[in-house]
């Protein structure tokens, strides 16, 4: 009874390897119709003429010891159908003590290597891709035990992951500094208080040969059932901050350098026109006014060069007061009023009547506005140009539109990019530095807001800022409005 | 000609000293130059002087540390920076030194001499 209930296989064989008894177990993997119980094994189960050279059996008849191997369940089409985890025991006379036969007992773990296999490759294409990557990997329980640490954390930090483990403190061994181990640590405090926020940071470690490396560390939370786990991931960023530090630095030395002979050329001529060494002549004076004009543009160029190498670096900071931004643009746009009449362009202001305050960097606003009616003015032979403000809900939309000539569909994406002409310059006006824009564009992206143009090639262009603003400072202006 | 302002320049660039000492004459001042900070100390206590204009990177000693110094000696005496920038950090440093203003080397000079005329003509008015 219970050998026919049991569920696994088992089959009992004589020193010839005849099969004496089998359950329906076996007998259903087998699926045969005819009965096993007098055939050899290796005829019944693998259809061959002489017993499998790995079957255990064989070992157990030579050595008298049970014996396991993992074997193939053939099919009746002779292919491999699955697998068998098959044990045998050795049957001994209890006179003689001789091998008279041998029990088999077999388990179908087909399902199981099946699972197994799956497994195996999903493990060795995580191992791969971890393996491989170019950033360090970890996953750190809550007590502070890494249970991932790829070999990249390894080479970026310099320890291993045993070493890393026996520390009791490895976010202070590789962050001696207090300030960056704050950075550290707030990043996985704001990963693990806010679920699914993954969290960004720069810091600077120590690593195990001193080295100070730069890295951008991201980090978030995983729940798992042993508790909740920080999957970090750390990119070394070193060698990219050193070439940028080095652009900036370049940048910096060269327009330091460049600005007091620069400084001393343009007063010289000044100086001349100015008469004070000296009377000059009409054309000595119209000579030098050119040699002027190039000068200050000159020192243009790199004014807005060290601009937007200063946004571009972060290195320049935002300083934020209330201002009323309205006056603060119609002051700009009523500065280029002669610049307007000298080319018969008719510049008109929409601003409200009342005032409009914002929290915003002053001075970069004014650049702002300053560089997108300079553009204007120089692209409009006739017509106007229209300088204006609007509130909205949470923020003020100010704008430039003019009748000029338009930006052609091609050269719209290059728009904001750095030291773009599009050939539309002309000779009627002073060239321009092709920063204009992306200086516009980085100061608006430091106060959170967004910079649009519109234009249609041959009626003109519309340019549009939005910042957005705090509205307790609107509250007053709320008031004007209703 | 005694009634003639001394202001005093401190710059290492020769040819800046040459274009501005002939920018100041032409506005009636006299004027006194030294080229690096212990020059510019010495003429401190040597003259007496209406302004002084102090150029921030020198060798040797810096403007701010110059300025510093002057401060030791005379706490009044008007001192504007000069310097190749309009917007910099280094300025709410030298307000730190109580320095009056400051030139920016290539913006307009003229216009730059005549705000310091403004400046030295309000304080003397105060004074008076």
């Amino acid at each position: 009874m219970i050998f026919s209930s049991i569920q696994d296989g088992i089959c009992v064989l004589d020193a010839d390897m005849r099969i004496m008894l089998v359950n329906p177990a076996m007998e259903r993997w087998y699926g045969h119709s005819m009965p096993l119980v007098g055939k050899k094994c290796y005829e019944a189960y693998h259809m061959r003429s002489s017993a499998c050279k790995i079957c255990p059996v064989l070992k157990t008849f030579r050595t008298g010891e049970a014996d396991h191997e993992v074997v193939p369940r053939m099919g009746p089409g002779g292919e491999v159908a699955g697998w068998l985890d098959l044990y045998s025991f050795p049957v001994k006379d209890p006179a003689s003590h001789k091998i008279i036969g041998a029990i088999e007992y077999v388990r179908d773990i087909t399902e199981r290597k099946a699972v197994e296999g799956e497994l195996g490759m999903a493990a060795f294409r995580l191992a791969t891709v971890m393996e491989n990557i170019d950033e360090g990997i970890t996953l750190r329980r809550e007590d502070g035990r890494f249970i991932i640490y790829n070999s990249k954390m390894g080479d970026i930090t310099g320890y291993t992951m045993q070493e890393a483990n026996s520390e009791k403190d490895f976010i202070s061994l590789i962050c001696p500094d207090q300030a960056e181990r704050s950075k550290m640590v707030t990043a996985m405090v704001d990963a693990a208080t806010e679920r699914g926020v993954v969290s960004e940071k720069e810091v600077t470690i120590r690593a195990k040969n001193g080295a100070v490396k730069t890295l951008l560390v991201s980090t978030s939370l995983m729940q798992h059932r042993e508790g909740r786990m920080l999957l970090s991931v750390f990119r070394d960023i070193s060698a990219l901050k050193h070439m940028s530090q080095l652009k900036d630095d370049f940048i910096s030395m060269v327009s330091h350098e460049l600005r007091t002979p620069l400084s001393i050329v343009k007063e010289g001529v000044s100086l001349i026109l100015d008469r004070i060494p000296g009377e000059i002549n009409f054309e000595q004076e119209n000579v030098l006014n050119s040699a002027r004009r190039n000068i200050e543009r000159l020192t243009r160029i790199i004014d807005n060069l060290l601009d937007i190498s200063r946004i571009e670096s972060g290195r320049i900071g935002i300083k934020k007061k209330p201002v009323d931004i309205s006056e603060l643009a119609r002051q700009v746009a009523v500065s280029f009023g002669n610049k307007a009449r000298e080319r018969s362009i008719r510049l008109e202001m929409e601003f409200p009547a009342e005032p409009v305050m914002a929290e915003v960097d002053p001075d970069m606003v004014a650049e702002v506005v300053t560089n997108i009616v300079d553009n204007a003015l120089k692209f409009t032979d006739e017509g106007y140009v229209r300088v204006g403000l609007k509130r909205y809900q949470g923020g003020v939309e100010l704008y430039v539109e003019d009748s000029g000539i338009g930006i052609s569909k091609e050269d719209m994406p290059k728009l904001f990019g750095k030291f773009q002409q599009f050939n539309r310059a002309r000779e009627s006006t002073e060239k321009g530095t092709g920063l204009g824009l992306s200086i516009a564009k980085g100061i608006v992206d430091m106060h959170g807001g967004s910079i649009y143009v519109e234009s249609d090639p041959g009626s003109g262009t519309k340019v549009t800022v939005t910042i957005p603003v705090n509205i307790k400072n609107l509250e007053r202006d709320d008031a004007y409005g209703k | 000609m005694e009634n003639k302002k001394v202001i005093l320049v401190v710059d290492d660039e020769l040819d800046f000293l040459k274009m501005i000492r002939m920018r100041l004459e032409a506005n009636d001042y006299m004027v006194i130059t030294a080229i690096n900070g212990t020059e510019a100390l010495e003429k401190v206590r040597d003259y007496k002087l209406d302004a002084v204009l102090l150029d921030v990177l020198m060798p040797g000693l810096n403007g701010l540390e110059v300025l510093k110094k002057i401060r030791q000696v005379n706490k009044d005496i008007p001192v504007f920076i000069i310097t190749a920038f309009s917007s910099e950090d280094r300025f709410e440093l030298a307000q730190k030194f109580a320095a009056s203003g400051f030139i920016v080397k290539t913006s307009d000079l003229k216009k730059e001499v005549d705000n310091i005329t403004s400046f030295l003509r309000m304080s003397g008015k105060y004074k008076s």
